[in-house]
């Protein structure tokens, strides 16, 4: 008899103290709600986010190593590197006219970013990828929009920053070994652009270790103004070409030949300075494209001027996630 | 036309529309009953689309989620989104389900509760009818939608339904025990089995009101409160639907509008049961302030019908607060609660209450002395 | 469909749950036909697309098995298919809650196979973000076992905290569910800056939060009758059927590969083995079952912290031998590792090519889920559910 009422109590007890903390919460649901109200107000992605992919064509060498290691075998490459090819995608000294990534069978696992040995793809914010049909889901990263602006704007702008960061570093050792300093400060001006525009060594991983190797092999040495250069140059190369000569539909290669494009570059970009980059011609659908990341590449400069910027950046997006959660 | 006794709605809504008098004198009752009947169904749809919204709110706030919010402000309007669609749903009857009581079970459930209200006073006279025998009725009334259920899952052809089906039936069976223990308590309080004559007797000073009566009225109540919970197959008692066991037990195979009778029905019991308990143990429309009690007209109308709401509404919380805080209990312990713990507690609470009656009949405390008469 | 069952017959059985005969005394003059049921693959409280065939008698289980293989998707033979490093991200879906300590296990084979040696560095990023992972999982038993009994609210607490542990490692390494994160040498990239300090809120917050946890849940009367004296489980039993991890530290057995056989660097921290404790039911039921769980987040925290604190600021984080691909010399390896669920054991065979010859994978679920029928036949079909959320079984290492 005595079990029988302590039990009584103690089931009753217990289910008042569970029914005081659901009130509490009830009453103090403004303070404890997690939930945010997903199309209005999405949540920050950290920048390590492995969403879908992000190529940059004009540093692509054709290798085949993000093929070779994707283990799902879903990126589907074509183009040559001898230029019996010509084709619109122009990589570094490859023409590309397919590159594929079959986000039905992708499983983001980023294990095509690592080998990269000139780190051209990237996996980007973009997570959204709904279609209603199969072949949908197959996207060429060289015409496709798979990533939307924002993730766009992420992405060229994460990629200044780091150019910058690897400009900045280059400038001062080039400034240290004085030698050359005359003859290329001259063409600085004319360079920065041209270079940045190739978007030089991005490592738009920290984790991706830097490859000096690399680095070595563009022409980044001289690239001193490249602060300012930079947002006017930071579209992508082939849609330079493309506003300057409309004509042209296979623009040369800017980055396997400097010669013709920067003085081009020069021209348009050295004098009016910076900030004008949409100048130029009305351009094809790519012209689009080109005027985002320049105005998104100058505000992200100007951050980037501080080395920890990079860092600052990933851990900066944690705390209000945090916050938000508490 | 029969003669008019006090209190009957249903006489006064003939003055009220007096182009029902026009009317040849074989349409009057028809009529009448469908112009009376219109307002249970309104009320109970209406109580339905607040229930809906407040439980979907109650739920979220207590699991730091924000609930609907696209529909209306604060998704206010989101329940009658929803009961559009459903309405716009096809309407599917698997082929193997014995059609015809597939779908009279919604109906039937939906008809055990629009007749519960028949006997719910929202005001002295603001009931459809005063039945002399109420707490009866209800008592006989309620198991009906117990058997629009035990249709349902029998007609569905679904072994989940049919489990489901069994259980309500077993449960409903094991708890019009403690209900009717309860019931008989408050009878015996009241000393009548008429709902008005239930609310009046607890007129006046809240201490007037039932709960307050004895010492053993409480024990009554809460006795009260789980019983109807199991009645109304609310969690922890919601074996029935046990959606982690059963998958959605008896209603597994309805869709669309079907389902929203089900599930209408479900908020309207809700809503008669919260009620019933402010009815019987809380002074019913009365704000147990007799200041405001004892107003008259329109106003001292809405302040009893207000009232009464609000009570309701209050239990209404309490039974989706306990919902989203306790985990279900098994078949088993159901049993257990019922004949081991509700019905000893009800039937003791009942004997005590018995005597007190005899020794003390009258106003409970109230005749202890020290503020005889008051409610009076 | 059958119609005329006797309810009222069962019920007199019901009063002793425990080991109930299957073989039950009928009234001779009712007609009654066991029920058969397929629960699953598609219930809302079979974890996945497990699907269990019971025979019923009313409420009563009368027997009862579990049917796999809905989620096969041929891991073992990927593996053999790809580079050693291309089998990482099929690891992460066999136990995808712990997807952290699946990659360790595999990872761990493959170093024994290569005898390469682990940066110090990475072995502590290893620690952190598997226990970080383990609370992650046993928030998902935990919250999920509540719903089985039917108290929704819980599960969204515990799924808030969750998702704080998600948001971290997603800063760590890029995704939430499949990390692809350890990898054989090390683990893919370094720590982002600051994640220590969120680390250590968190794990402040956990402590707190999983009081409450227990308070709205653990300690609910309701949940403890539920849960109490169900599918009790004896340490025979158990090891019979090849049950691990808190499944079997239930039962009372001080079984944990942490501390029996330490691999990476465990053997540096301090912390206690969680058995069933008996405080409510016997020890090896449902209850214990999942208190372990909650006091193995207390452990995981503890970890946590000393890792916090001896944590080396920075260092390599992949061994170089394997940065890019490698070939490691013929032989075979195999390693277990204590996972959220069990024993999970990778066996690697390497015929010197740089793809592994065979792969095997023992699989924890697997063998706790084949204990569901010693303890549920018998009981009700309520504690079915009970007792098949208290295996906190996941579909995808059992179906592998």
């Amino acid at each position: 008899m005595g079990t029988y009422f302590r039990e009584i109590y103690k089931v009753s007890k217990s289910i008042v103290t569970g029914m005081g903390i659901t009130w509490r919460y009830f009453v103090n649901a403004k303070k404890r709600i997690v939930t945010i109200q997903y199309p209005h107000e999405k949540a920050k992605i950290p920048s390590r986010h492995r969403g879908t992919h992000f190529l940059e064509t004009e540093k692509c060498i054709l290798c085949y190593q993000c093929s070779n290691a994707c283990p799902v075998d879903c990126i589907y490459i074509e183009g040559s590197r001898d230029g019996t090819v010509s084709g619109s995608h122009q990589g570094k000294g490859a023409s590309l006219t397919r590159f594929s990534i079959d986000y039905g069978l992708c499983i983001y696992c980023n294990l095509c970013c690592e080998p990269c040995p000139t780190e051209c793809i990237h996996m980007g914010q973009q997570f959204n990828l709904v279609s209603t049909r199969r072949d949908e889901m197959m996207n060429n990263l060289l015409t496709d929009k798979v990533y939307n602006e924002a993730d766009h704007k992420f992405v060229v702008g994460k990629r200044a920053e780091i150019d910058h960061l690897a400009e900045e570093k280059k400038r001062i050792k080039a400034e240290k070994a004085k030698a050359a300093a005359a003859a290329k400060k001259a063409a600085a001006a004319k360079k920065a652009a041209e270079e940045a525009a190739a978007g030089d060594k991005p490592e738009a991983k920290e984790a991706g270790a830097a490859k000096p190797a690399a680095k070595a092999e563009k022409p980044a040495a001289p690239a001193k103004p490249a602060a300012e250069a930079k947002p006017a140059a930071k579209p992508k190369t082939d849609s330079a070409p493309k506003a300057e000569g409309a004509a042209k539909p296979a623009p040369a290669k800017p980055k396997a030949d400097p010669a013709p494009k920067p003085d081009v570059k020069a021209e348009e970009g050295a004098k009016p300075a910076a900030p004008k980059a949409p100048p130029a011609k009305p351009a094809p659908e790519e012209k689009k494209e080109a005027d985002k990341p320049v105005t998104e590449s100058k505000e992200s400069a100007k951050p980037g001027d501080d080395k920890k910027k990079e860092d600052d950046k990933g851990s900066s997006s944690g705390p209000s996630e945090e916050e938000k959660k508490s | 036309m029969p003669e008019t006794t006090t209190g009957a709605l249903i006489y006064q809504i003939l003055e009220l529309l007096p182009f029902l008098k026009e009317l040849p004198e074989f349409l009057h009752i028809p009529m009448l009953m469908f112009v009376t009947g219109l307002i249970p169904v309104t009320v109970i749809s209406l109580v339905g689309l607040v229930g809906v919204y407040m439980e979907r709110k109650v739920s979220a706030f207590m699991q730091i989620r924000l609930g609907p919010m696209e529909y209306g402000p604060w998704g206010t309007l989101q329940t009658l989104a929803d009961g559009i669609k459903l309405m716009g749903k096809e309407d599917i009857i698997p082929r193997e389900a014995d059609k015809p009581l597939f779908i009279l079970a919604p109906i039937a459930a939906f008809v055990g509760v629009f007749l519960l209200f028949i006997a719910i006073p929202f005001d002295r006279d603001i009931i459809v009818v005063d039945l002399n025998v109420g707490i009866f009725y209800l008592a006989a009334v309620a198991s009906i939608e117990v058997v629009g259920i035990i249709m349902a899952g029998w007609a569905s052809n679904n072994k989940w339904s049919l489990l489901g089906a069994m259980r309500e039936a077993a449960q409903v069976v094991a708890y019009e025990i403690p209900v009717g223990i309860c019931l008989v308590t408050v009878v015996i309080v009241s000393g009548s089995f008429s709902m008005v004559d239930i609310v009046e007797e607890q007129k006046g000073l809240f201490l007037n009101w039932f709960i307050f009566r004895n010492p053993v009225m409480w024990v009554v109540f809460i006795a009260f409160i789980i019983a109807s919970l199991a009645e109304l197959k609310r969690a922890p008692f919601d074996l029935p639907e046990a959606e982690s066991e059963l998958v959605s037990g008896f209603h597994t195979e309805y869709s669309g509008m079907r389902f929203s009778i089900f599930f209408i029905a479900e908020y309207g019991a809700m809503f008669v049961a919260s009620a019933l308990i402010a009815i019987l143990f809380l002074g019913g429309y009365y704000t147990g302030i007799p200041f405001l009690d004892n107003i008259d007209g329109i106003l001292g109308i809405l302040i009893r019908v207000g009232a009464l709401f609000g009570k309701a509404f209050a239990f209404l919380f309490l039974q989706m607060w306990i919902r989203w805080t306790l985990p279900r209990i098994r078949l088993d312990q159901m049993f257990y609660l019922c004949y081991k713990v509700l019905v000893p507690f009800g039937f003791v609470a009942m004997i005590i209450t018995a005597f007190w009656q005899m020794v003390l009949p009258g106003d409970g405390f109230m005749s202890l002395g020290w503020a005889p008469g008051l409610g009076k | 469909m059958s119609p005329s069952r006797d309810v009222k017959g069962s019920k007199t059985k019901m009063a002793d749950t425990a080991n109930m005969n299957t073989n039950v005394h009928e009234p001779p003059d009712v007609r009654t036909e066991e029920l058969l049921l397929n629960m699953g693959p598609q219930h809302p409280s079979t974890h996945g697309v497990l699907k269990v065939v019971a025979k019923t008698d009313g409420e009563l289980v009368l027997e009862c098995e579990p049917v796999v293989g809905y989620l096969h998707r041929c891991f073992e033979k990927c593996a053999e298919s790809g580079s050693y490093v291309q089998a990482v991200p099929y690891t992460d879906r066999l136990d995808y809650l712990m997807a952290m300590g699946n990659n360790l296990g595999y990872c761990l084979a493959v170093e024994a196979l290569m005898k390469v040696e682990i940066p110090e560095y990475a072995d502590y990023i290893r620690v952190l973000v598997t226990e970080l992972n383990r609370i992650g999982s046993h928030l998902i038993a935990v919250g999920t076992f509540g719903l089985d009994t039917g108290a929704i609210t819980p599960f969204f607490y515990a799924f808030r905290d969750r998702e704080m542990v998600l948001d971290i490692l997603e800063e760590i390494c890029g995704q939430r569910l499949n990390y692809n994160y350890i990898r054989p040498g090390g683990v893919a990239y370094d720590l982002p800056e600051g994640i220590l300090d969120k680390i250590s809120t968190f794990i402040d917050h956990m402590e707190k939060s999983l009081e409450e946890i227990n308070n709205l849940l653990t300690y609910n009367g309701i949940f403890i009758h539920r849960t109490a004296n169900v599918g009790v489980m004896t340490p025979e039993v158990a090891i019979k059927y090849g049950v691990t991890g808190p499944n079997l530290r239930s039962t009372g057995v001080k079984r944990d590969l942490r501390k029996l056989r330490p691999y990476s660097i465990y053997d540096r921290f301090e912390f206690n083995i969680c058995t069933g404790t008996g405080e409510y039911g016997t020890i090896g039921d449902c209850w214990n079952r999942h208190i372990v769980r909650t006091q193995e987040i207390i452990e995981s925290i503890k970890i946590l912290r000393q890792v916090l604190n001896a944590m080396p600021t920075e260092g390599e984080h992949l061994a170089k031998a394997t940065a890019r691909k490698f070939r490691p010399p013929k032989g075979a390896a195999y390693t277990a590792v204590e996972n959220s669920k069990g024993e999970l054991g990778f066996y690697i065979a390497s015929d010197g090519t740089d793809e592994p010859w065979r792969v095997k994978c023992r699989a924890p679920s697997f063998h706790n889920v084949s204990v569901l029928p010693a303890l549920a036949n018998g009981t009700m079909l309520a504690d079915l559910v009970i007792i098949l959320g208290s295996l906190d079984i996941v579909l995808g290492e059992i179906d592998r």
